[in-house]
């Protein structure tokens, strides 16, 4: 053993560049997966910091509840535990808090709360700061808006006291779940002082304790043990104080760490790649040395030494190399890691230990991995070329069989639970267009040499050659081949990981912007006005969106409620991205037609803008009726016009800033009282109570125009021109009576469908019940597979029609949802108005703003990074090799080189034909490299369904790899390297004599 | 193995050894060899090119094993030897010495280590190891080596080392092929005596195999090997007394001169002369027809162009080649149309000569005039140039497109010169070097023999009044030697001024100037 260390020692020691560059290979190999440990611990820690920076005020609250307040000589015990269990989960200050439900007294609805040490939480804006607080008198504020004298007397009733009023630094502060919205907050001063205020003894109560959530601390500890702190807390809690509950956003954390989890599985694959293709360049830095060590074989042989003996110097060497390349990979990566870890703001040194223990077992089974390799194509006889080609032949069929199976096997999310077939599948996809291309490498350059001109001799010479020793050209064709299917693939992944990120933000907004319904605003209709929009967003188009559900029937007996979106049609062939967010190949312009098919709705009587109301003649019954008008501004908003009677008229009065509005519907309802009186009569007596009945016959409309012809209902009204009979029997609904009633109603609506609700349609026809009205036919006009803006199940229609249908059923109703369409120009323009007074409180989702959120999500950025990290080392690899493929052929074929030059031949065309090895090589490679890595991409996105930041991809990911761009990848592959080659060969054979090869015996 | 006590180090019973060339076909390089050599003989071999002798070697020391036949060597049984005792022999039973000291020194290894190297190899603790080799050195006076590397000594201190790491073992065979191949008349000397008194002093076997008749003054015994047996052998302190062997068959191999001077044919008649009732001697009668008739000489086409005298001048030339100084100011000159053998034993220079004459290296001293064209001064490229336009070039290690067959590799040639594909000469030459059977082969799937013939074919058919061939016939048995020895003739006769280097007698014969290298 000795003696082998000793001789192994001493060939490192000798020409020990080429074992560098052999160690080199290696080293690579080992610092990719340590390196990427390390960025995928950085990006994680980045994407929890970025999942919690995303929340709101409510979300970024860490509270323990409890439903009670403890009785006075325990609180402080238990304030002070809570507060310290607090302090485990978050570095910010805990608070207490004592909320109670919505009070209302007097007539006025309000929140009463107390937090301790309220002058931290607001700023005094009028009066002072509370300053007592007894059993009988509590000194309070209103924060923000609503103190009133009303407010501040029936305060007094409990003793309250309003000393000012305050607007709230602490977001935090009565937020969240507790917090009060439009209604004044009454705060007290001192949990324990207002909870001994004596009027409010009976009354519920909870206290609170309330922190910031901690991203620092998330992200030191790490988010799944964050969460199993929390459960820790939570636990001990319960024991030692009992009644409480810990209340934060564990499911935002859960997912944040499912996608620190995914992207950490994306960043090991992804080593594993660059690890597999590195293992690739070691065989090629190996074979430099073959000829090498083949002379030291020889030699032992020729002295005695056994097969161990030569296997053992040779593996020895190999593993010395391997370890010391090991350990400076892994210095590398860690190094690499803790510059990440120092860039995202975590602890370098210990990112770089972690990176390093996670990758311990990668970094040894890699350099093992090498270790065989490197012995492998050292001692490997040339007589055993057969033996090899039929081993590779085997693994390449066995990689394929894998590749295929993992294909069958579907999708995966490369979660814990992920499929590690697909896993690997780029490393098992790479090395069989590895093996192929070798394979194919012989046979291609036989048929080249033989059909190239006879006058090309360059090119045939350096080819006949290379055929004569085809160890290092295979094995270079091979490494080639990998890289560019790796170059290609991660290109490929990169951009599709892009078009998916604009694909899932077309899929949330599906034009520029949507405009719906928030907390404060929860009827958008009253604040969108497309009209002036248009004016200060020039070129803007907005489209009204409705909302609504359907009960589909399936079969008799068994239904199951859809959403159903009524969209302009107008709307459809603007829509983002229709072909990939649709997943469907009809045309959003052939949709648009297919649903707005049929009879156009015919035209709405209108009443002029700047009308201030409207008068109907009235004749005949009206007891206990009450008559609403319905109409719908340009906005699409509907608006209902109670009707109130006059001395024979029905009068309504306008509401102003409508515009012209067009008259949607009549309805007849049981009024208020009636209902009442009713309800009375039917719980306190008999309950075959007659039904509401009568007739009313309207005359001509005053102020405005319009004619009644055409008015219609489901039952008992007839229409002339000047007068409208309602014979009307009421029972509970109302009865609607519209324009146009006939047609409408004869109107087949036509809808586009998901899947599965298309599997509840027969003959084309489904069957459904629209927001509760009865059971209509609408007919089926094209199946999507998914929907922008909508969810896993819906039903399409035309805006319009579906609005018709709606109104004769229920009108009234308004859109829900508004999507603009914004010309870049207008978008700063649109910016500023949507901060006004009125949109500002609508719920406003950007399509740039979320494509640039998906697009910076730090594990999103992590991939692209990782992504072109691969891609660049695969090309530095691929370009190594062919400069290794160049001067190994010069020196390896010195022999032959030298009998061409003695031929006559000049060295000017020995460089070309050195060049010209090198360039079939390429040719050979990078073609069988772009189809494999174009066959990857396509395989990789269908399969492994994670988009770049590490979510479940909705729409799922389309490959984004053009034929353009391919075509290109490979000209510039194939001129890159053939100019590589050539740069390379025209520095060599430049001695002043020819070199022969016997030169180098020694 | 079977370890028998005997006095036989070395014992060849009837050897055949054939070799499977590409394409099914077989060569037999041994066909019947059979060699006694008793314990601490030493004995030389010599033979033409391609008689067998490295095949022999490389049976010797377990390489290959031989297709029919028993060897044994230092009483251990070769045929169906294991991997593992062919290790032992080599470990304990054999020294080798090769013609590349490079093959037995490594480079990474200080001289000491280089000759302890075997002694590790087998087992022995570094000291130990040292130690003997320490003395080793010192019995072989090459002690203040020790401590320097291969890459610094001469070749003839390398080669010397080289025996040294030899005998440090103390084997019982050592065999040496071609020893001084590299090395100039004195060192060549100092390692004759250095294998002698080396294989004296541990007291093994030698087996030398050389083309150099001065390595006949160490030996025993000198044996002669043509066509795959022993032919001849004799004394070499009575190198007149040579007698033909009778292998263990009976078969004998007449010498051509003999068979001329003797009248034999195709047949003769051994008549044993009895007296007093004993066989006295035998007498021989040929048939009293000649031997069979020399082929027709082929006929060539002539070169695209036919120099005026001198086709190729070298004056005063004077190369320091490591610690060597070659040819002394020589003088050569090649004549169109005339066939030049350079002659000498190995390591004599022809090899690098050749290089000179044709530019690929300069002289120290001197110029070289080829085709007219001074080349002193000149570039590579424009040497390449003059090559290209002049000369026809075969060396040993020449390039044949191995995928592409003869006719492929010929017209490849050709237009690397840019010459038309064909021509006439391609058929001319492949008939006269015996070629067009296996013409349509890939070269790859050829012999060595064919292929060096293909490698003739190319310096022909590209009709350059000069051709330049390396050891032509390294590779042919005896016919085929004199079939190519023919056709350079004839290539000479149509007017190509043909300049060859080479080991043959029988090329050397037929050569119209020789230029003797000492």
């Amino acid at each position: 053993m000795v003696l082998s260390v000793s001789l192994a020692l001493r060939q490192l020691r000798h020409r020990w560049w080429r074992w560098m560059l052999l160690g080199l290979g290696v080293a690579l190999v080992v610092a990719v997966p340590v390196s990427s440990q390390g960025l995928a611990k950085s990006v994680a820690a980045k994407g929890a910091r970025h999942t919690i920076a995303g929340f709101s005020t409510a979300q970024r609250m860490v509270v323990v509840n409890q439903d009670t307040l403890a009785p006075i000589g325990s609180r402080a015990d238990q304030n002070a535990r809570v507060t310290a269990a607090l302090a485990t989960l978050s570095a910010h200050p805990a608070r207490r808090e004592m909320g109670f439900r919505q009070l209302a007294v007097r007539g006025q609805a309000f929140m009463l709360a107390a937090t301790d040490n309220v002058a931290s939480t607001v700023r005094v804006a009028s009066g002072r700061l509370p300053g007592s607080c007894t059993p009988t008198r509590c000194e309070v504020l209103v924060v923000g808006r609503g103190d009133t004298p009303q407010l501040r007397q029936a305060l007094g009733d409990l003793g309250l006291v309003v000393v000012g009023s305050a607007v709230r630094t602490d977001p935090l502060l009565v937020a969240g779940p507790y917090d009060p919205g439009a209604l004044p907050l009454v705060l007290g001063d001192g949990v324990d002082a207002m909870a001994a205020l004596t009027p409010l003894e009976l009354f519920g109560r909870h206290t609170d304790w309330v922190t910031s959530i901690d991203s620092n601390r998330i992200v030191s500890l790490g988010v799944n043990a964050y969460l199993q702190r929390s459960l820790d807390v939570q636990a001990d809690l319960a024991r030692t104080v009992g009644g409480t509950t810990l209340q934060q956003q564990t499911t935002a954390l859960s997912v944040a760490a499912t996608r620190a989890e995914v992207s950490t599985r994306r960043f090991g694959l992804l080593g594993g790649i660059a690890a597999a293709l590195l293992l690739g360049f070691t065989v090629v830095a190996a074979a430099g040395l073959r000829r090498e060590w083949s002379l030291l074989v020889a030699t032992l042989r020729r002295r005695g030494a056994t097969t161990a003996q030569i296997g053992t110097v040779t593996t020895i060497a190999a593993v010395l190399v391997a370890v010391v390349a090991a350990v400076v990979g892994s210095l590398v990566g860690a190094l690499i890691s803790a510059s990440v870890a120092n860039d995202s703001g975590l602890p370098a040194g210990r990112v770089a230990s972690q990176a390093l223990d996670a990758s311990a077992g990668s970094v040894a089974a890699l350099a093992a991995a090498a270790v065989v390799v490197t012995v492998a194509v050292l001692l490997w006889s040339d007589a055993r070329a057969k033996s090899v080609w039929q081993v590779l032949d085997v693994l390449a069929v066995a990689a394929l069989a894998a590749t295929v199976l993992a294909a069958g096997r579907g999708s995966t999310s490369l979660g814990s639970d992920g499929d590690p077939l697909v896993a690997v599948l780029p490393v098992l996809a790479a090395f069989v267009a590895a093996v192929v291309a070798a394979r194919l490498w012989g046979p291609a350059a036989r048929l080249a040499a033989r059909l190239l001109p006879r006058r090309s001799v360059a090119a045939r010479i350096g080819l006949l050659g290379a055929i004569r020793r085809p160890l290092r050209p295979a094995a270079t064709v091979a490494l080639l081949t990998a890289a560019v299917t790796c170059i290609v693939f991660a290109g490929g992944y990169r951009d599709t990981l892009r078009a998916g990120a604009v694909n899932a933000a077309a899929f949330q907004v599906p034009l520029d912007v949507t405009l719906s319904a928030s907390p404060q605003q929860p009827a958008p209709s009253a604040v969108v006005d497309p009209a002036a929009i248009a004016r200060a967003a020039p070129g803007t188009q907005t489209y009204s969106i409705r909302r609504t559900a359907a009960s589909v029937q399936s079969q008799p007996g068994v239904s199951a409620s859809v959403p159903v979106l009524g969209v302009p049609t107008t709307a459809l062939p603007e829509m983002t991205a229709w072909a990939n967010t649709s997943g469907s190949s009809l045309s959003a312009t052939g949709l648009a037609a297919s649903l707005r098919g049929g009879a156009a709705p015919l035209p709405l009587p209108t009443i002029r803008a700047g009308t201030g109301e409207v008068r109907l003649a009235q004749s005949g019954g009206t007891a206990n009726i009450d008559l609403r008008l319905v109409v719908r501004a340009g906005s699409g908003r509907e608006v209902g016009i109670d009707l109130a009677l006059r001395g024979g008229t029905y009068t309504g009065t306008i509401p102003t800033g409508l515009g012209e509005v067009q008259v949607v519907a009549l309805t007849v309802a049981e009024s208020f009282d009636y209902i009442t009186h009713h309800m009375h009569a039917v719980g306190e007596g008999p309950s075959d109570v007659k039904q509401l009945s009568g007739v009313l016959t309207l005359g001509a409309i005053g102020s405005t125009a319009w004619s009644w012809t055409g008015w219609g209902s489901v039952h008992g009204v007839t229409a002339t021109a000047n007068q409208l009979r309602v014979d009307y029997q009421l029972n509970g609904a109302a009865l609607v009576i519209a324009p146009g009633y006939a047609a409408a109603a004869a109107r087949t609506l036509r809808v586009a469908v998901d899947p599965e609700t298309a599997k509840a349609a027969k003959d084309g026809e489904l069957t459904l019940s629209l927001d509760g009205a009865a059971a209509t036919t609408v007919q089926v006009a094209a199946v999507l597979p998914r929907l922008a803006g909508a969810g896993n199940t819906f039903i399409l229609a035309d805006l319009d029609a579906l609005t018709a249908a709606l109104d004769l059923a229920s009108p009234g109703q308004s859109p829900q949802e508004f999507w603009l369409r914004v010309p870049t120009s207008s978008v700063p323009a649109l910016d500023r108005l949507l901060h006004d007074d009125g949109y500002a409180e609508l719920a406003v989702a950007d399509r740039a703003a979320i494509q640039h959120d998906l697009d910076t999500d730090p594990v999103a950025q992590g991939s692209q990074t990782l992504l072109s990290i691969v891609a660049l080392l695969a090309l530095g690899v691929a370009a190594l090799a062919l400069m290794l493929l160049v001067v190994g052929e010069r020196r390896d074929g010195a022999g032959e080189l030298y009998a061409w030059e003695s031929d006559g031949i000049a060295p000017r065309l020995l460089r070309r034909l050195l060049a010209v090895r090198a360039a079939a090589v390429a040719i050979i490679a990078v073609p069988i490299g772009c189809l494999g890595g174009v066959l990857l991409t396509h395989t990789g996105v269908t399969l492994v369904a994670v988009d770049a930041s590490g979510s479940t991809p909705v729409p799922p990911l389309h490959a984004a790899l053009g034929t353009l761009r391919v075509i290109a990848e490979l000209a510039i592959g194939v001129g890159a390297g053939l100019l590589l080659s050539w740069i390379v060969a025209s520095v060599l054979l430049r001695e002043h004599y020819p070199v022969a090869a016997e030169a180098e015996l020694r | 193995m079977t370890v028998m006590t005997t006095t036989l180090s070395i014992e060849a019973s009837d050897l055949f050894c054939l070799y499977s060339v590409p394409g099914g076909a077989t060569v037999a390089a041994l066909r019947g060899m059979s060699l006694r050599i008793a314990a601490g003989e030493r004995v030389v071999v010599h033979g033409p090119n391609g008689s067998g002798k490295t095949t022999l070697l490389r049976v010797l020391t377990g390489e290959i094993s031989p297709s029919a036949g028993s060897v044994r060597v230092g009483g251990r049984e070769l045929v169906g030897a294991s991997r593992h005792a062919v290790t032992a022999l080599r470990r304990d039973v054999l020294g080798q010495v090769d013609q590349h000291s490079g093959r037995t020194l490594r480079p990474e290894l200080s001289v000491r280590d280089n000759v302890a190297l075997q002694l590790l190899l087998s087992g022995r603790s570094r000291p130990e190891a040292r130690r003997a080799a320490d003395a080793a050195l010192a019995a072989l006076d090459l002690d203040a080596l020790a401590d320097r590397h291969p890459a610094t000594l001469s070749a003839g201190e390398a080669q010397r080392v080289a025996v040294c790491a030899a005998i440090v073992h103390s084997p019982t065979v050592l065999l040496a092929d071609e020893p001084t191949g590299e090395l100039d008349l004195a060192a060549a000397d100092a390692v004759y005596d250095l294998l002698a008194s080396a294989a004296a002093h541990v007291g093994a076997t030698l087996l030398l195999v050389s083309h150099d008749p001065r390595a006949a003054r160490v030996a025993d015994r000198v044996v002669r090997i043509r066509d795959g047996r022993l032919s001849e052998q004799w004394n070499p302190q009575a190198p007149d007394d040579e007698s033909l062997v009778v292998d263990s068959r009976g078969w004998v191999r007449i010498p051509e001169p003999l068979r001329r001077t003797a009248g034999i044919g195709e047949t003769l008649r051994v008549m044993p002369v009895i007296e007093q009732n004993r066989i006295e001697r035998l007498h021989i009668l040929g048939d009293g027809h000649a031997p069979p008739p020399t082929p027709t000489p082929p006929v060539l086409p002539a070169p695209a162009q036919i120099l005026a005298h001198p086709a190729l001048l070298a004056e005063g030339l004077r190369l320091t080649f490591g610690d060597r100084s070659l040819y002394g100011g020589l003088t050569v000159e090649v004549a169109p149309a005339a066939l030049t053998v350079l002659r000498g034993r190995s390591g004599a220079g022809k090899s690098t000569l050749l290089r000179l004459l044709l530019g690929l290296v300069d002289p120290d001293e001197g110029r070289v005039v080829l085709a007219g064209v001074d080349l002193t001064g000149l570039d590579r490229l424009a040497r390449a140039r003059v090559r290209r336009d002049a000369v026809g070039v075969g060396l040993q290690l020449g390039s044949l497109a191995e995928p592409l067959d003869t006719w492929e590799n010929l017209a490849l040639a050709r237009t690397s010169r840019g010459l038309a594909a064909e021509g006439v000469t391609l058929d001319a030459a492949v008939d006269a070097l015996g070629l067009r059977a296996v013409a349509d082969r890939p070269v790859r799937l050829l012999s060595g023999g064919e292929r060096q013939r293909v490698t003739i074919a190319r310096s022909l058919v590209v009709t350059r009044p000069v051709v330049v061939l390396d050891e032509p016939t390294s590779q042919q048995d005896e016919a085929h030697a004199e079939l190519v020895t023919a056709v350079l003739v004839a290539a000479a006769r149509a007017g190509t001024a043909v300049l060859c280097a080479t080991h043959d007698d029988h090329l050397a014969a037929a050569a119209d100037a020789l230029v003797e290298l000492a």
